[in-house]
């Protein structure tokens, strides 16, 4: 079986059989795109939530098409149809978007967060429904996603184990 | 901006000095056992191989996240594997089964070396540097690295590291430490000028 690694603000996509994965996510969001029916699945590794926020120049000077989620989940579902996915039956599943440092001063950004909320918003604009989703927590992920079984399999070390 | 050839030197440098400090620092605190260090190496390591700074992603350490303000701003990472911190605690003749007190050494360690790291960086400039609190996570190091550059909102496609490594005679073998600098790259070009301005005229 093939597996790509899919690494920070990147984009990959798999036919019929393989594996995607996504090793040590923190506060990233793996983000799979899937079309059953055509056994097609992309995944994208996000990184930030917004584009936009004041580094208007900084999309301009991205060559990662995941590195922000508001950009990365329509270059995802693009780059899904390009390899024969079908508009109609695309669906979604992610992990990730934890917050590792514990923060006692309260006022910590809390970007893992920030980064599962703005996917969450970007699919429900664009009408693609979430059939498993698993975020937050103080620990990292591996994210993996096989084809043709459709699993998510997130490890977390410690041997915590789950799959959606 | 680009950093020239000298500057990546001065940033060799400096964390040469400071990672001297520190080590001494260390060993210190483990009584006057040898602690080794490499000479660090600065890289401009790309957004998407970030997780690979520390080699496994997958691999489970404990990390310090130290925040640093003043002349030069930016973030420290300083990390080890849980079974080289039981060492060094059983080095200070610490009990090591409680969890708690595991971390709370654990956070000392970090606060002496990244304090005494920053404090070399300040005396070649005469800058303060404020170093935080350090925030600890046990978990994948890719995971890590990559969150304290999200933290950072680092919106470069790459990033300065001066990355260093640590190593102790524990027992039979070495126990390998690491300590990571990620400076902002805006307070980067100002800390590089006021070195030129003092050290190069």
């Amino acid at each position: 079986m093939i597996e790509e690694i899919v690494r920070t603000g990147e984009i990959k996509v798999i036919s019929r059989e393989g594996c995607l994965t996504a090793l040590g996510v923190g506060s990233c969001v793996a983000l799979v795109l899937y079309d059953p029916g055509r056994l097609v699945a992309g995944m994208a590794h996000i990184f930030l939530p917004f584009s936009g926020n004041g580094h208007k120049s900084a999309m301009a000077s991205s060559f990662l098409p995941a590195k922000f989620a508001d950009t990365a989940v329509e270059a995802l579902h693009a780059a899904i149809l390009k390899c024969g996915a079908s508009t109609g039956g695309i669906l979604a599943k992610m992990a990730g978007g934890a917050n590792l440092f514990d923060s006692f001063q309260g006022q910590a950004l809390d970007v893992g967060k920030l980064n599962g909320e703005a996917v969450k918003k970007a699919l429900s604009e664009m009408g693609i429904p979430v059939t498993g989703a698993t975020l937050g927590g103080n620990f990292g992920r591996t994210v993996r996603f096989y084809l043709p079984s459709m699993r998510m399999k997130i490890v977390c070390g410690f041997s915590r184990e789950a799959s959606i | 901006m680009e950093a020239r050839e000298w500057q990546l030197d001065v940033l060799k440098e400096a964390g040469t000095v400071g990672i001297g400090n520190a080590a001494k620092a260390l060993s210190s605190m483990l009584c006057d056992r040898m602690v080794y260090v490499s000479v660090p190496s600065v890289r401009f390591v790309p957004l998407s191989e970030a997780a690979w700074i520390w080699g496994d992603p997958e691999a489970i350490i404990l990390a310090a996240y130290v925040p640093f303000t003043g002349g030069l701003s930016g973030s420290a990472v300083f990390g080890l594997p849980e079974d080289a911190v039981r060492t060094f605690m059983r080095f200070m003749s610490l009990a090591a089964e409680v969890e708690c007190e595991m971390y709370s050494i654990f956070t000392e360690m970090a606060n002496i070396v990244v304090t005494s790291y920053l404090n070399a960086l300040s005396s070649m400039t005469g800058w303060v540097l404020r170093p935080s609190v350090p925030r600890v996570a046990e978990t994948m190091a890719g995971a890590v690295i990559e969150s304290v550059l999200a933290l950072m909102e680092h919106t470069n496609d790459s990033a300065t590291v001066i990355d260093t490594t640590f190593s102790l005679e524990g027992g039979h073998r070495l126990l390998g430490g690491r300590l990571i600098l990620v400076p902002d790259k805006m307070s980067l070009c100002g800390f590089l000028q006021a070195v030129e301005a003092t050290y190069c005229r």
